[in-house]
């Protein structure tokens, strides 16, 4: 139904009006409490009633933020970190789709391969860290190993499944038509799964994220993850904190980003 | 001179529990531009019938002869129309002539003139969310007929719609299948949509299934399914074909 705004109904406006009022309450609301919130660490650290040596205060990290940024290391230490995030991001989906779509073509390697993929599902992935370092050596390599690892076991399961749940009516149709297995994989499998892929990046957005930081506790010289292990050996807990606001904006942002592609593939196709 | 005929046709499913026997020398023809309906107690083996005649199955002893020789014989249309929703309606329509490589000026216009007669070139740029069940059966239709099939298979094509719309689109079906001079084998359990709508009914017994009976309808005369619903021959039929069923 097209109708400009002259023909709604006044009821309708009421609606409309009633949606929008809605929508300013809990925006209103979502920035009233951060406000609240920082507002009270900041009053409870000043006025002593909490430690703010332990718990540090807005306008600590503010401060630390600034020093940061002065000594040229701000962007240094974000960058490092939001480059292994965003390459064990990338790889790990990319890899682990590619697997599943194997998985997918052979019935065969999917039987054989299993238990394996069970079995490395419930490992603590974690626990190989000491191994990839010896492997691969530390710094960033290593880092971006341990987070691939992380996502992209999750990532094969998650693509598998969808490709599985492909209807088989669906796909005696394309046979029916002629297609052969590939044409089946490209016409149908892929697009079909499109928004299990999507929320499968959302999935992967955390868990890069949690890989390149526990890479970073493990071994390296730089980065929010090595931040934050510096700052609490050294009891600095304001770096400790600054860091973890970053880290916080950082992934959101990437969250930010892959929601929007959800937005933009759902707007062209429903 | 038939179209397709089998002979002696039988299958045999195997699971780890053992070998079923779901077909048992099922032998009938079918002419062309005739309408065949073939119903039976349900999960008595007519889907399968249908695979075979597609070539998805190949039986366990008899014959299956096909009196043509062109590449694309067959057409499925399922209980679901299966449209892709990532695809607008031209999209899907063209799915066949995109697999088999034959998308050319003289395909779309036939698929053009299709759209455009059954009502729905309109709607060519829309999504499949966007119509209504019935318009979606038969766009299913249209992708089917884009790769010119000589026979349509149809796998209980409107047990998914709604009473009303289903005699409305047994309607509309029935007439592109006649427009477009095809043969059509129907598949169902619905005694009254097969009286509508074929020239002969093939009663099938509970599985393994065998052919318990051929029916010749004259009703031609009446013209659309819905008015055939209506003659005086109707009821009489309906209990022929329901005591064959039942017993």
């Amino acid at each position: 139904m097209k109708h400009s705004k002259e023909n709604y109904s006044k009821e309708h406006l009421q609606y409309l009006k009633k949606r929008k009022n809605s929508k300013i309450v809990v925006l209103s609301s979502q920035i009233g409490l951060l406000i609240l919130f920082l507002a009270l660490w900041e009053l409870l650290a000043r006025t002593g009633l909490i430690n703010s040596f332990i718990t540090s205060s807005p306008s600590k990290i503010v401060n630390t933020i600034g020093e940061l940024f002065a000594s040229g290391e701000l962007f240094m230490h974000m960058g490092v970190t939001l480059l292994e995030t965003l390459a064990g991001f990338f790889i790990a989906s990319f890899l682990g789709t590619l697997i599943a779509i194997l998985l997918w073509w052979s019935e065969t390697v999917r039987k054989i391969l299993e238990p394996y993929i069970v079995i490395l599902n419930s490992l603590p992935k974690i626990a190989l860290g000491p191994l990839i370092i010896i492997w691969v050596g530390s710094g960033t390599s290593a880092i971006i190993a341990i987070c691939v690892l992380i996502c992209i076991i999750i990532t094969i399961i998650t693509m598998l499944n969808a490709f599985l749940s492909c209807d088989e009516d669906k796909i005696l149709l394309m046979k029916s038509m002629g297609a052969n297995k590939f044409k089946i994989l490209f016409k149908l499998v892929l697009p079909y799964s499109i928004p299990n892929f999507i929320s499968m990046l959302k999935i992967n957005v955390g868990m890069s994220w949690v890989g390149s930081i526990m890479g970073e506790y493990l071994s390296s010289s730089a980065g929010l993850g090595y931040l934050i292990v510096y700052g609490s050996q050294v009891f600095r807990l304001d770096l400790v904190m600054t860091s973890t606001v970053l880290l916080c904006i950082l992934a959101g942002l990437m969250y930010f980003a892959v929601a929007l592609l959800e937005k933009y593939y759902i707007k062209k196709h429903r | 001179m038939s179209l397709l005929k089998l002979k002696d046709v039988s299958l045999n499913y195997h699971s780890p529990k053992g070998e079923t026997q779901a077909l048992k020398n099922i032998s009938f023809e079918v002419k062309e531009n005739e309408f065949i309906a073939i119903v039976g107690p349900s999960g008595c083996g007519k889907t399968t019938i249908l695979s075979l005649i597609a070539g998805i199955l190949k039986p366990s002893s008899g014959e299956i002869i096909k009196n043509d020789d062109g590449e694309n014989f067959i057409g499925y249309m399922f209980q679901r129309d299966h449209l892709f929703e990532w695809r607008t309606i031209w999209q899907n329509v063209i799915l066949g002539l995109e697999i088999q490589k034959k998308k050319n000026a003289q395909n779309f216009e036939y698929l053009n003139k299709l759209l455009q007669k059954y009502g729905l070139y309109d709607f060519k740029d829309k999504f499949p969310r966007e119509l209504s069940g019935g318009m979606r059966q038969r766009v299913a239709l249209i992708r089917t007929l884009a790769l010119n099939p000589k026979v349509l298979l149809l796998d209980e094509p409107f047990s998914a719609l709604d009473y009303q719309t289903r005699l409305n689109v047994c309607d509309d079906v029935n007439n592109i299948i006649k427009n477009e001079k095809k043969t059509a084998i129907l598949v169902t359990h619905d005694i009254s949509e097969a009286i509508s709508m074929a020239d002969r009914i093939i009663i099938l017994t509970p599985r393994p299934a065998e052919v318990k009976k051929i029916i010749t309808l004259n009703l031609q005369k009446y013209g659309t399914p819905f008015n055939r619903r209506e003659c005086s021959e109707f009821s009489k039929l309906f209990n022929e074909v329901w005591k064959d069923l039942e017993n």
